[in-house]
């Protein structure tokens, strides 16, 4: 009877410890990573007797199991850490987009093409006070929307960071918390039986952590989970390894105690907050200050060739200083393509025009620069040398320029109006020049005799005269003759012509002459002995009109094509020739031709040809340098020498604060003549041009680029992030159907049992009182 | 022994012969519902508990034959017939009733059993069932989220209709 009891009560508890789970089920039914569980039953054991009978007990719950499929929780982990990546980039994209205000009318878009509307406006009346305060201002307005957008940024860098600090922390807690679970399990499962809701919290514990980190999950024999994180071990049966937020190189990173070096991590949330710290807001950030700088220097490259509104310069200092990169404390030996300017030098050439404000004569002066060579100390002596100007390299290693009282200077295009300043092409003076242009085979020593008014005398090229024998330039030449004393006091000047070499009458007039006798210079030169050259008294005035819209710099070369009167002799013309030598234009100025009207040579130039004669036998010639850019070295940018922008990236772009203060020094002008607007033009022109380091496209589709590309990442993540919340809900739905809850099923299930229990109860006790009566019979 | 007696004894034995079948089925059916109330599904016992029930399909026939007989012999021995006990009728019968006499001592050892394990059976039944109850209504009244206190008749009855 006992026994019987026993079994009943075993039965009993049994039947408890099943409704207990169904309870625990019920109850856990929205707890987060709880599984499913059920009660083992197996048959208790037999009893023997002592009569030798094998007795059964009953039932009894033998263990209460998890109802889990461990390799979908394992698929599920990536799929969370792939979630938490996208989240975490989709986060950062969309701030980035916030910052550039696409659509809006404060937007840098939108600042950049109101910069550009009010040049446009300003163009059509360059000297307007009002029109010159809009345009500086909305580019002074397109400078602080690449601030801010530089300034949040950097703002969210550091958010980031700590966004970053606060995942890791949370790793952290999470491995501490699985390595603790992995104890208590251990602890607990000394015991036959799993330790069911400890291993629901770990793989719980396990899944928040894929959401911060790409993990894998491995057991060992005893049951305990061992995690690597990103390559890193972080979770062992021994303890947890913590993962620590660093910098190396400026580059934030993530690292594991005892690991080497930092974790590649490609997944969770940390790895998207790395992934936009290490990838997208630098490759965002040098996208921007790419805009930034190309836009300053285009602007720049503009503006510092033109002329502002009150004309040339008398002093200007450059906004960029040179470093003294090798250290030795020495600034003049810095080679300005390694200077630490914010703009690159190339080889090229700047010109600089300097005005007699006077008599509005003008002088122009290349300045050659080898980018590989050229010095800051070269720079300025380069400078020093042009008369009337003086330049220095200050100690804190800016350039400054400063012009003597009554002159002006400027690095603009413009056309020199009166580019016969010796009057080497029907001037008064008797004149002789060279056939052939330079390089001439004179050698030191080489003499040239000569019969002024004064009678006869020799020149000859002294020592060191010459950079290299028997290929001298005209310059050297010249100077070489004037250096000896005998050509002033025999009366007579020389002058470089470009590449030819013209010697003169210091006097003009009928009465000036003077004559080759002979000397060991005339072959190379190509004067003959006994050529006598006369001045006269009515010198031929060339004048110079227009702008020169030709796109390559040059120096051209005009000489008569025949003794003759302008405006008289018949066929009488001016050949025009390229620096190449090849004739380029023919302007007639002969019978017909109305003198001092102006003609057009080629591109925009036109040239006014005063009465007077012109002498192909004695070699008349004048030279004109067109110019299409006058600084292409963009040596001027570099230094910041007449800069509009100050600073060369999101940052530190800004309007220079003088034009800020003063919109009248914006340099509108490209040829210093009242309403001209030719720099803004240029300016205009930069909005739409074709930039080469930007694959072809314009800087407005450049920042367009930009900001369709930080949408179309948004799109994308956003995209992305769909598909695998589809394909992690999928593995959660066959998650729920494996271990999940379900209520309704528990309920179902239990009134089942409710009614199976009574129905049975009834015809038990049915059977009961049958067997009673049976009973009353025997 | 006349040809009544023996023929009355014949119908006595093929009776009790067929109870103790029964007897014995149904101790072997209330071992398989015992199983099932405690292991089981809810199916396992609901088919446990018809095999039961299929026992009940003799049941009136056997009670018939039981009357019929105790009836037919209590005429024959000039007594009530529910006053007849297996014993007073082997004891009337004496040594032609032998048989019965082994047969009432395997019956009375059957239904005892049968009456036993019923009992222990039906209370089994029983605590599960007030066990499952008391756990439905609890669970149930926590678990209907707009019950509002209200109690389990009120709030579960679209959960027994689906059930």
């Amino acid at each position: 009877m006992s026994l019987g009891l026993n079994i009943g009560l075993r039965a009993l508890l049994t039947s408890q410890s099943g409704l207990d789970v169904v309870g625990q089920n019920i109850t856990n039914a929205n707890t987060p990573g709880y599984s499913r569980q059920e009660v083992g039953l197996v048959t208790a054991p037999s009893l023997r007797t002592g009569s030798g009978l094998v007795m059964g007990t009953g039932v009894s719950a033998d263990s209460i199991r998890r109802t889990v499929d461990d390799l979908l929780n394992a698929r599920m982990l990536p799929q969370m850490g792939s979630i938490g990546r996208l989240d975490a980039r989709l986060y950062g994209m969309e701030q980035v987009d916030l910052f550039l205000g696409e659509g809006s009318a404060n937007g840098v878009g939108a600042s950049l093409e109101n910069f550009f509307a009010r040049l446009s406006a300003l163009s059509i009346s360059p000297d307007d006070a009002v029109l010159r305060s809009d345009a500086v201002s909305a580019a002074g307005s397109f400078a602080t929307g690449l601030n801010e957008v530089d300034a949040n940024l950097k703002g969210m860098e550091q958010d980031l960071v700590s966004r970053l600090e606060t995942q890791v922390r949370q790793v952290n807690a999470l491995a501490q918390r699985i390595s603790s679970l992995n104890d208590n399990i251990r602890k607990s499962e000394v015991v036959p039986g799993e330790a069911n809701d400890l291993r629901d919290s770990r793989d719980q514990a396990a899944r928040d952590l894929a959401e911060l980190i790409d993990v894998q999950v491995s057991f060992d024999g005893a049951g305990s989970m061992r995690v690597i994180a990103s390559g890193g071990l972080l979770v062992h049966p021994g303890g947890f390894a913590e993962l620590e937020v660093g910098r190396v190189n400026d580059q934030v990173q993530v690292s594991i105690d005892g690991g080497v070096g930092a974790l590649r991590v490609r997944g969770g949330s940390v790895g998207g907050t790395l992934d936009l710290l290490q990838n997208f807001i630098p490759q965002f950030q040098d996208d921007i200050d790419g805009l930034a700088h190309r836009f300053a220097l285009e602007v720049n490259r503009a503006h510092s060739t033109g002329i502002p509104q009150d004309g040339p310069f008398h002093a200007l200092k450059a906004a960029n200083a040179i470093v003294d990169r090798d250290q030795d404390g020495l600034l003049g030996d810095e080679l300005l393509s390694n200077s630490g300017l914010p703009f690159e030098i190339q080889d090229g050439e700047l010109f600089v025009n300097v005005t007699n404000e006077a008599t509005g004569g003008l002088t122009r002066h290349r300045i050659g620069i080898d980018a590989s060579h050229t010095t800051a100390g070269q720079f300025v002596s380069e400078l020093n040398a042009i008369q009337n100007i003086a330049a220095t390299l200050d100690a804190d290693g800016r350039v400054t320029i400063l012009a003597d009282v009554g002159f002006g200077f400027d690095f603009s295009a413009r056309l020199n109006p009166n580019p016969d300043g010796v009057g080497s092409l029907g001037g008064g003076r008797a004149s002789l020049g060279t056939a052939t242009t330079a390089p001439f085979a004179l050698t030191t020593g080489d003499t040239l005799q000569l019969q002024g008014l004064a009678g006869p005398f020799t020149v000859t090229i002294q020592p060191g005269a010459l950079a290299v024998d028997g290929a001298a330039t005209a310059e050297e030449v010249a100077a070489a003759l004037n250096a000896d004393p005998n050509l002033a006091a025999g009366g007579l000047t020389a002058s470089a012509v470009g590449d030819a070499l013209v010697l003169q009458t210091s006097g003009a007039g009928a009465a000036e002459s003077f004559q080759v006798l002979g000397g060991s210079a005339l072959g190379a030169l190509g004067w003959t002995a006994g050529t006598t050259v006369t001045g006269s008294d009515t010198s031929t005035d060339i004048a110079i009109t227009g702008s020169y819209a030709g796109s390559e710099n040059d120096q051209l070369t005009i000489r008569p094509n025949q003794d003759g009167v302008v405006g008289t002799t018949p066929g009488l013309k001016l050949d025009v020739f390229d620096s190449s030598g090849a004739r380029v234009a023919q302007v007639d100025v002969g019978a017909g031709y109305v003198p001092g009207q102006g003609v057009e040579i080629l591109d925009g130039i036109q040239i006014e040809v005063g009465f007077g004669q012109l002498s192909a036998t004695d070699n008349d010639v004048m030279v004109l340098d067109v110019t299409a850019d006058s600084d292409t070295s963009d040596v001027l940018p570099a230094l910041g020498l007449n800069s509009f922008y100050g600073g060369s990236t999101a940052a530190d772009l800004s309007v220079r604060a003088d034009i800020v203060k003063d919109p009248s020094l914006l340099a509108a002008s490209s040829t210093g003549a009242p309403g001209d607007g030719g720099v803004l033009a240029q300016l205009l022109e930069v909005q739409q041009a074709s930039i080469d380091e930007f694959n072809g496209v314009s800087l407005a589709e450049r920042l367009g680029e930009i900001t369709i590309g930080v949408g179309l990442e948004i799109s994308n993540a956003t995209d992305a992030v769909e598909a695998e919340q589809f394909l992690l809900d999928g593995l959660e739905a066959r998650r729920d159907a494996v271990s999940g809850v379900n209520v309704d099923e528990e309920l179902v299930r239990m009134i089942e049992f409710e009614q199976a229990y009574n129905a049975a109860s009834q015809y038990i006790r049915v059977v009961s009182e049958l067997s009673e009566q049976l009973m009353t019979l025997v | 022994m006349n040809a009544r007696e023996q023929q009355l004894l014949r119908r006595l034995e093929s009776y009790l012969q067929l109870e103790i079948g029964v007897q014995s089925n149904l101790l072997a059916c209330l071992d398989v519902q015992a199983t099932a109330l405690t292991t089981g599904t809810a199916d396992e016992i609901l088919a446990a508990t018809e095999s039961l029930g299929l026992e009940f399909r003799t049941m009136d026939a056997r009670s018939k034959e039981r009357s019929d007989i105790l009836r037919s012999l209590g005429q024959h021995f000039g007594v009530e017939a529910g006053t007849l006990t297996l014993s007073s009728i082997v004891e009337r019968l004496g040594e032609a009733a032998q048989g019965i006499a082994q047969q009432r001592i395997q019956l009375r050892e059957l239904a005892g059993q049968v009456v036993r394990k019923s009992r222990r059976t039906s209370a089994l039944a029983r605590a599960h069932g007030q066990i499952l109850g008391s756990a439905l209504e609890q669970t149930l009244q926590q678990n209907l989220p707009d019950s509002g206190g209200a109690r389990l008749e009120e709030g579960g009855a679209l959960v027994n209709a689906e059930a």
